[in-house]
């Protein structure tokens, strides 16, 4: 067999080069007419007779044989009840001649099919989503900065898929090299708010850095990047990273007289210092972030601000503090009428309740935020109460009531982070094998690194494994160096290990960390269960006193 | 177009056989490069299905197709009166418990459902999804009769969609004896799957490779192979294109007019 069509197909350097001969060889028996045509459907998505005679601008051609035989091609599908689609692989191989060869036609059929589209019903999504496509291809000017709006607007309306849909065609085309510019840097930063919100968050971090190192410079657009960058570092448990990129994004936002952007960055970063247990710097921020929001008459913000600032508050021991900006933000939830808001402070009054000895109240304080979290069906705003329940509990010693409720966290909502809590009562009641368990799962949810260290330092130090125990508090004590419980947990594993002068050493740094008397309290409980375990210990009772005495001095300065 | 279909005998077989009563199997993948006919197959299996087989056909292909199109277009082919459980799951979600579900209350059906989907946190709109999830599998068990999903080009699903279809979907699918689904798509859920598994079958599509399989494709397009014999001309498409049946169908396409006989 000797043919001058696959003497040319065994020449072809690649695959795309086979597909172009493939399409070339098919539609060379056909009319100018029909050829033009097939061109014509491969620009859009799909295409019905009106929508290819619109790109053709023969008004009649959708009623004509042509369009009949053009449908029966082999590479055209049927799609939903009267469209058709070129298949994927033969418009992909036809899209990228048209761009490499003829670009301004391209361009000129792109304009026509917006123009169709935007003629179409606007609410349907995908004639939204395909008015858009055609206008980027048409290089329209104002098209780049519409479409991201309308993704973010999508995205603020909690209408991901829509988003989905408006974004991801147009990073296919981005791609295929068929789009640059502007709408690069858009697609990636509208792709990273989806990753972030389907908890991708690997993904989102990599589109963040595309779409920060894209053409786009707008003030706007960098600081919201870093700003979302700092939100993805602190999921992803780079804390240092999140303060980098939240204080870059503040830097911007600054310069830029973005006020609004500046507030939001400043209440991240206090989250990012909460989680650094810089307690005083969270407050600041937090401080700051409101101050700009009242500026701004930006009323949730202002609510959320309070709320942080009470729980920061409580944090710090400032028990009186704390109240004041939990009920203040309370009111303003009231006042937008912002349900779950007032059931957040309301659980955070009922926490303060219990800290401050009015148990009873505080419980009940907890369960009613519990049952209203769950009439509007969050579960974890329910769980959480639960949560708190059993930390109420825990420290009064009441260990069955403390596991009563953790399992109730766990049972309402089996993945939040309830399992380290239910873990370190495990390790207090001295069922160490359930605690590995619950430190197992919480790996798999993607559990703070340095308290699951912690506690598996804790289960080692229980199975009079000395040595190992004290490595892995070594490294959550490195992971969080500024968390009172990692540093006092690694002086008692030091003490065990029959280290005192740093044991002793590490205490001091510890100590100086501790606001909440409480927090003493358990460490307390947990040196004397070591020493039921590991018997006399020199220098166990110099470190119980010194607990002791700070935990007195600190109860009386509240 | 025409559908033509060579070879894939045994992955049509599988089609069929997985409507039939009694089987263990419920969940069928194709899994295929773009162009080696997974929709062409699809289309071909369900021409020869039983017309009164109850069925829903998806497909994914660039669409903004979620959850609550899911929901939505299976209220039509199954019919709303049908789905008892779900839509009193879908009134109690929108605040209307004690409400009269009637023809009123199901014009806006659609509307409903994507409004109790959509919440500002996502964890909430899961535990919605899960709640409907589990109504819509309460009244397909009570059908008392099989009902098959066809979901075509999942490569394509929105995120929702394939978190929705690959989690809680298809371990539903494996408790329910009257549902049988079949995907397609460039990738489709991991067949290894710990809770489906076990009851899924994964059919690579490869390509058709045999010159033999294309000569009744061929005469079926009254083309004629432009050199002697066919079958090598033939053979020599398959090697270049690994089988591909979108690749090798254009260009029988362009092959000229079989003579026709006096």
């Amino acid at each position: 067999m000797s043919d001058e069509f696959i003497k040319r197909l065994q020449e072809a350097q690649n695959e795309e080069q086979r597909d172009w001969l493939a399409v070339e060889f098919s539609m060379q028996n056909l009319s100018p007419a029909l050829r033009q045509g097939v061109q014509a459907a491969a620009v859009p998505h799909w295409f019905d007779g009106p929508f290819l005679s619109a790109l053709l601008e023969q008004p009649d051609f959708g009623a004509t044989t042509d369009f009949q035989t053009l449908v029966a091609l082999s590479f055209v599908q049927r799609y939903g009840a009267s469209s058709y689609l070129v298949h994927d692989r033969t418009r992909r191989v036809l899209l990228h001649h048209l761009h490499q060869d003829s670009p301004a036609q391209l361009q000129q059929l792109s304009a026509k099919a917006a123009t169709y589209c935007a003629a179409q019903d606007q609410e349907n999504v995908l004639w939204r989503a395909e008015t858009f496509y055609h206008r980027l291809h048409a290089g329209e000017e104002q098209a780049a900065d519409e479409y991201v709006n309308q993704g973010i607007d999508w995205y603020n309306q909690f209408e991901y898929t829509k988003m989905e849909a408006l974004a991801r065609p147009v990073f296919n085309a981005i791609q295929a090299g068929r789009l640059d510019g502007k709408v690069v840097g858009y697609t990636y930063y509208l792709l990273s708010l989806l990753q972030f919100t389907y908890s991708q968050f690997a993904e989102a971090k990599g589109n963040l850095e595309k779409a920060l190192a894209s053409d786009v410079s707008g003030a706007w657009f960098q600081g919201n990047c870093y700003s979302q960058l700092g939100r993805v570092d602190l999921l992803l448990g780079d804390y240092e990273g999140a303060r980098h990129s939240l204080e870059a994004g503040l830097q911007v936002a600054r310069l830029s007289q973005d006020r609004l952007s500046e507030a939001n960055c400043l209440y991240s970063l206090g989250d990012v210092y909460y989680v650094l247990d810089e307690y005083l710097e969270a407050r600041k921020a937090y401080q700051a972030a409101r101050r700009i929001y009242l500026q701004l008459g930006d009323d949730l913000g202002v609510a959320n601000s309070c709320l942080a600032l009470g729980v920061m508050n409580k944090s710090l021991g400032n028990f009186s503090t704390a109240r004041r900006h939990l009920r203040e933000a309370r009111r303003r939830y009231g006042r937008l009428s912002y349900t779950e808001g007032q059931i957040n402070a309301r659980q955070r009054l009922g926490e303060l309740d219990a800290k401050l000895g009015r148990v009873e109240q505080g419980v009940r304080a907890l369960e009613e935020a519990a049952r209203l979290f769950g009439e509007i069906r969050r579960t974890y705003g329910q769980a959480h109460c639960y949560d708190s329940i059993a930390y109420v509990y825990k420290i009064r010693g009441d260990w069955d009531h403390a596991l009563e409720a953790i399992n109730e966290a766990i049972r309402i909502n089996p993945m939040g982070n309830w399992y380290l809590d239910r873990a370190d009562l495990f390790i207090f009641l001295g069922r160490y094998d359930q605690a590995l368990q619950d430190l197992d799962c919480l790996e798999k949810l993607r559990g703070d690194p340095a308290f699951i260290q912690l506690h598996r330092g804790r289960v080692a130090l229980g199975q009079k494994q000395p040595a190992a125990g004290l490595e892995r508090l070594h490294q959550a004590a490195a992971l969080r160096p500024k968390n009172a419980f990692t540093r006092l947990s690694l002086a008692q594993g030091l003490l065990v290990n029959a280290a005192q002068a740093a044991a002793f050493a590490e205490m001091e740094t510890g100590l100086q960390l501790v606001h909440d008397p409480d927090d003493l309290g358990e460490m307390i409980t947990a040196l004397e269960q070591l020493l039921v375990i590991y018997g006399e210990v020199p220098g166990a009772e110099r470190m119980r006193r010194a607990l002791q005495e700070h935990r007195a001095a600190l109860t009386s300065s509240k | 177009m025409n559908i033509f279909v060579a070879d894939y005998r045994e992955q049509r077989q599988a089609f069929y056989d997985l409507v039939k009563p009694d089987r263990s199997e419920r969940i069928l993948l194709y899994q295929g490069e773009s162009g080696c006919g997974k929709t062409s197959l699809l289309r071909a299996c369900e021409d020869r299905l039983d017309p009164t087989l109850l069925r829903l056909q998806i497909d994914l292909r660039g669409s903004a197709f979620g959850v609550s199109e899911f929901f939505s277009r299976s209220g039509r082919v199954l019919k709303w009166d049908k789905m008892q459980q779900f839509t009193r799951t879908v009134a109690e979600h929108s605040g209307q418990v004690n409400i009269k579900i009637d023809r009123n209350w199901l014009v806006g059906i659609n509307n409903k459902i994507q409004v109790v989907l959509k919440a500002e946190d996502l964890a909430a709109s899961e535990e919605r999804q899960v709640a409907l999830t589990e109504a819509w599998f309460t009244d397909i068990d009570a059908l008392g009769q099989i009902v098959l999903v066809i979901i075509d080009t999942y490569d394509q699903a929105t995120t929702e969609m394939a978190k929705w279809v690959g989690g809680p979907f298809l371990a539903r699918v494996a408790l329910t004896d009257a549902l049988r689904v079949v995907i397609a798509g460039v990738q489709v859920p991991p067949a290894n799957n710990v809770e489906w598994g076990n009851v899924a079958s994964l059919y690579k599509l490869e390509g058709i490779t045999s010159p033999e399989d294309w000569l009744p494709i061929m005469n079926a397009m009254q083309r004629r192979a432009p050199a002697e014999p066919p079958e090598t001309y033939l053979r020599a498409l398959c090697d270049i294109y690994r089988g591909s049946p979108e690749s090798i169908m254009k260009i029988i396409e362009g092959f000229p007019p079989a003579l026709v006989t006096p």
